[in-house]
């Protein structure tokens, strides 16, 4: 026998580079366009430079389009370099030759990533040409390219190694695509859709306290995705996904790569063409696809229905519809509906049906928790999850230490636990969280109808803590404060830089908030202004500006600035005034939408006086008795803005006309 | 050179082999004979080292073979529905071979391509199926192997070409000791190649003969005698099966053939007559003795 030459088999990477170049030629294509060819036109200046510290993430090299490269070519990548592995004949073939799975899959994987990474490395090396022979500063420099091409050359390994390991557990090439989406989208897709359910039995907990938190970045997918590069703010250094996460995803491709190695040297090669290659995964798929499809249809049913009824109903429908899916998908056929498998089904919902009764079970001490007075060192209050992030984020950070003030938090939270209905999702947000003397923190979030607790609420409203928790402004150095715009109702934006009148607008409208009436505090309309203020560059924070705030109204006079901030009969062409008797059966511009529609004569309002007597007459009520349309021109089909106030805050002439119209 | 012992398989619960066992001598040809569905080439895979069965050994070399580069170095197994990388052509494809078989002949090949008349630069997925079936022998011969694994080898070919590439293997065999071992649901395409035959039928090994053995053992004898006729029935001689034709007597007997010319002889026949028998009337009474009808096992 002749001696072994060499043990490298150049061949099979010869029939890699012969089966599955093209996929490395149309990326290194599609790169090139995204990337050299854009820059080149950019620099030609055709469209001007759209500079920004996006690198190369920026709009200018359409970072959407890389995005999509980015799912797409490892993923056809990987599916056709172990297409071999799905077809019966060339799976044969390929493992009766003298060489061991591990090698042939080494082989494989290797070519794969050489292929991937080859156009990568390539637009790389074009672009730093570029940074020698022409001035591309404005574009990127070679900081911006390095993490480029990191970033592309780990998350392309990741999609391909992930597509790789799902292609070991299945059979078929089609179902190896469709399951990879699946499986990077998965992470996020269950632990949202679990948490939005527990919510559901579990009154306080937060559907989006975790997800909020880092519920994007379980999926490389919804966080490369949700990336916008014109977000970038202060010269900050932006990539579409951290740093850490880019570590985690490192490790996971690593850990990916092991795990199908293995598989793969214990797959039975004749499960090519099985959808499920992997004996073990049937069951886990059947669940799976059973259990996430329940919780998706009961997600359905929560958000048209509401009650919870149809979300059980949700429930069933959809876990004997994904039973059978799956089981069908496994067995290759629809004839499944045997007794064996309601059997199995039957088995299945009742272990999910005690589940569903034990969980809230468990967790009803951890419904009914309310801290101790004494044993809580600060608490926050606001309505959702990451405005609590936020806020701990930010420079000014002042919770609530006041006994009293905690005390009344406290007393709203026991209201809230007696009014218990977690599937409320047309309430009002409260998220509460205490920091405990033992440094634990205890987070709790509700939706409640807002009447139910009026009078708990209006405790804690009302407190000046709340007040500036809410608008941190208002205990801020007026020099942190970077700029004020105020923003009129027909958009038009005017900002105030100048010192001494941030200082003073600040003032005033201390005077008028810290004084403001609970019943003041609610319900800003269309029709009124709002503010946001800038706090040493953190993100905006928003403030209503108010007809009922005088001390500023009076300022902003003196200053020349009302006219130009607030909506006034000027503006104006006229008004149609609806009586809202009920009638609608939805708010805001579709209700007034459907009153003009049904034909019904509105009071139409032309007087100066009598519109600045209408928009002054209140900020909105929460029946909505009157519906105004707002009018800015004659020939306008549809109104600019509607507003709405209660009965008793109608202006007479309108109680007076429409009362007599009907 | 092959063994394999009480090997089994079961594809999604369903048993596809039952505790097999049968050896294969080297230098020998085996034929593997057995319905559709009877198991063959799921036991042919396995003993190319393709997929691993479930209980049992499978041993080429006395070492196992599954996973061992070794021992694969020394097969080819040509499977019955053929496989070719994608748009390759006969040279690139022995290029192939050429790098994954240390043991690969370049003259051989060299002048094999005499033999089967090839264009060496055409796509082999455009030859017809029986000039694939050529390019797949052509491979697999000049990789020289020792043991060489044939699924349904001759679906496909004309006559001239089995010929040919039956006496190619017969070649190879003779030179150099070469193992072969065939699978066939048709009897009478291998007779003529095979020293050895078991018969596979739902996943068990019935039974395995010595060709050679087997056609010395079995003898289609005709007589008459004067007297009384039957009286030959209960003598010592084992017959398989016997009918009377008029006068005549047809029997299958097994045994030694002088024993049985002399136990015949002392009963002194009027006419003695030994007719030339075929494999598959072997195999007909035979399997009939151990209760099948060869058509359930065979087509």
């Amino acid at each position: 026998m002749p001696l072994k030459t060499s043990s490298f088999k150049k061949e099979i990477v010869k029939q890699n580079l012969r089966n599955v170049g093209w996929v490395s030629i149309v990326y290194f294509i599609g790169l090139l366009f995204v990337l050299p060819l854009q820059l080149v036109m950019a620099l030609g200046g055709e469209n001007g430079v759209e500079s920004g510290s996006g690198g190369l993430f920026s709009i200018t090299f359409i970072f959407h389009v890389q995005a999509i490269f980015l799912f797409t070519m490892p993923v056809l990548m990987a599916i056709f370099i172990f297409r071999y592995m799905h077809v019966s004949a060339s799976s044969d073939f390929i493992h009766s030759l003298p060489i061991k799975r591990g090698k042939l899959f080494n082989y494989h994987v290797g070519a794969g990533v050489l292929l991937l990474v080859a156009p990568i490395v390539i637009v790389g090396l074009i672009l730093f040409v570029f940074m020698g022979t022409a001035d591309v500063s404005a574009f990127y420099n070679l900081a911006d390219l390095g993490r480029w091409t990191m970033f592309m050359l780990i998350v392309t390994l990741l999609v391909f190694i992930a597509c790789v390991f799902v292609g070991t557990l299945t059979g078929l090439s089609a179902v190896q695509g469709v399951l990879t989406y699946i499986f990077l989208l998965f992470p996020m897709g269950i632990i949202g859709l679990i948490y939005f359910h527990l919510s559901f039995f579990i009154y306080g907990l937060s559907s989006s306290t975790l997800l909020d938190r880092w519920g994007q970045q379980l999926s490389p997918i919804v966080d490369i995705a949700v990336y916008h590069p014109q977000l970038i703010e202060n010269g900050e250094i932006h990539i579409p996904v951290d740093y850490p996460v880019l570590g985690i995803y490192i490790v996971v491709t690593v850990l990916l790569y092991f795990l199908s190695a293995f598989i793969y040297k214990r797959r039975q090669l004749e499960a090519a063409s099985h959808p499920i290659a992997v004996n073990w995964l049937k069951p886990v798929f059947k669940i799976g696809v059973t259990f996430c499809l329940a919780l998706f249809f009961g997600l359905y049913f929560s958000q048209t229905q509401g009650t919870l009824p149809w979300v059980i109903f949700g429930y069933v429908l959809g876990g004997i519809t994904g039973f059978f899916i799956a089981t069908m998908l496994i067995a290759k056929t629809w004839r499944v509906f045997t007794f064996y498998h309601l059997k199995r089904l039957g088995m299945y919902s009742a272990t999910v049906a005690a589940l569903l009764v034990l969980i809230p079970l468990v967790f009803i001490g951890y419904e009914n928790q309310i801290p101790e007075q004494e044993e809580v060192e600060n608490v926050y209050v606001g309505s959702h999850y990451y405005q609590y992030e936020d806020y701990k984020a930010s420079d000014e950070v002042d919770f609530i230490e006041s006994e009293e003030t905690i005390e009344a938090v406290r007393n709203l939270h026991e209201r809230m636990l007696q009014e218990r209905s977690s599937l409320n999702n047309n309430g009002e947000s409260i998220f509460i969280a205490y920091q405990l003397k033992n440094g634990n923190v205890i987070q709790r979030s509700y939706d409640v109808n807002r009447s139910l607790v009026e009078e708990e609420y209006e405790q804690v409203s009302q407190t000046d803590e709340f007040k500036e928790m809410q608008m941190p402004f208002l205990v801020a150095e007026a020099t942190s404060i970077d700029s004020i715009y105020i923003v009129n109702p027909l958009r038009f934006e005017v900002t105030i830089s100048a010192s001494n009148q941030k200082r003073e607008l600040l003032e005033h409208l201390k005077q008028d908030i810290y004084s403001e009436s609970y019943s003041e505090t609610f319900g800003s309309s269309e029709i009124d202004s709002y503010g946001m203020v800038r706090i040493d560059g953190g993100e905006e924070i928003y403030f209503p500006l108010r007809r009922s705030y005088e001390n500023t109204m009076e300022w902003l006079q003196a200053e020349d600035l009302y006219d130009e901030v607030i909506l006034e009969a000027g503006d104006i062409n006229h008004l149609e005034v609806f009586r809202n008797g009920g009638a609608a059966d939805q708010q805001g511009f579709n209700a007034f939408q459907q009153l003009k529609d049904s034909g019904e004569e509105p009071l139409v309002i032309e007087d100066p006086g009598q519109i600045n007597q209408v928009l002054e007459a209140g900020d909105g009520g929460s029946n909505d008795a009157y519906l105004v349309g707002v009018f800015l021109h004659e020939e306008n089909p549809q109104a600019d803005m509607i507003a709405s106030f209660d009965e008793d805050e109608a202006p007479s002439f309108i109680t007076e006309s429409l009362q007599d119209s009907e | 050179m092959i063994e394999v012992q009480d090997i089994e398989k079961t594809f999604e619960k369903e048993k596809v082999l039952n505790k097999v066992t049968f050896h294969v001598q080297k230098g020998s040809i085996y034929g593997l004979l057995g319905s559709n569905g009877a198991g063959k080439t799921t036991l042919m895979r396995m003993i190319a080292g393709i997929i691993r069965q479930k209980s049992g050994q499978v041993r080429v070399n006395d070492t196992p073979v599954f996973e061992n580069e070794e021992v694969k170095q020394l097969m080819v197994f040509l499977p019955d529905s053929l496989y070719f990388l994608p748009q390759y052509t006969v040279k690139q494809m022995a290029n192939f071979y050429k790098d994954m078989y240390n043991s690969w002949n370049e003259e051989r090949y060299q002048a094999l391509k005499d033999v089967f008349n090839l264009e060496e630069n055409k796509k082999v997925s455009h030859f017809s199926k029986g000039m694939q079936r050529q390019v797949a022998f052509w491979l697999a011969m000049s990789c020289m192997p020792d043991v060489l694994i044939l699924d349904e080898p001759f679906d496909g070919l004309d006559a001239v070409m089995r010929k040919k590439v039956r006496s190619l293997i017969i070649q190879d065999v003779a030179d150099r000791e070469m193992t072969v071992l065939i699978s066939s649901h048709n009897l009478r395409e291998v007779e003529d190649i095979c020293d050895h035959v078991g018969i596979l039928h739902k996943g068990e090994m019935m039974f395995e003969r010595d060709l050679d053995d087997l056609k010395a053992d079995v003898h289609k004898i005709q007589v008459a005698f004067k007297g009384e006729q039957e009286s030959i029935l209960n003598s010592d001689l084992d017959i398989m099966h016997y009918e009377k034709r008029g006068t005549v007597l047809l029997m299958i007997v097994k045994g030694n053939e002088d024993e049985i010319t002399d136990a015949i002889k002392q009963y002194q026949p009027v006419i003695f007559d030994r007719l030339p028998l075929t494999l598959e009337e072997i195999f007909i009474y035979e399997m009939g003795g151990a209760g099948y009808a060869i058509e359930n096992v065979l087509v």
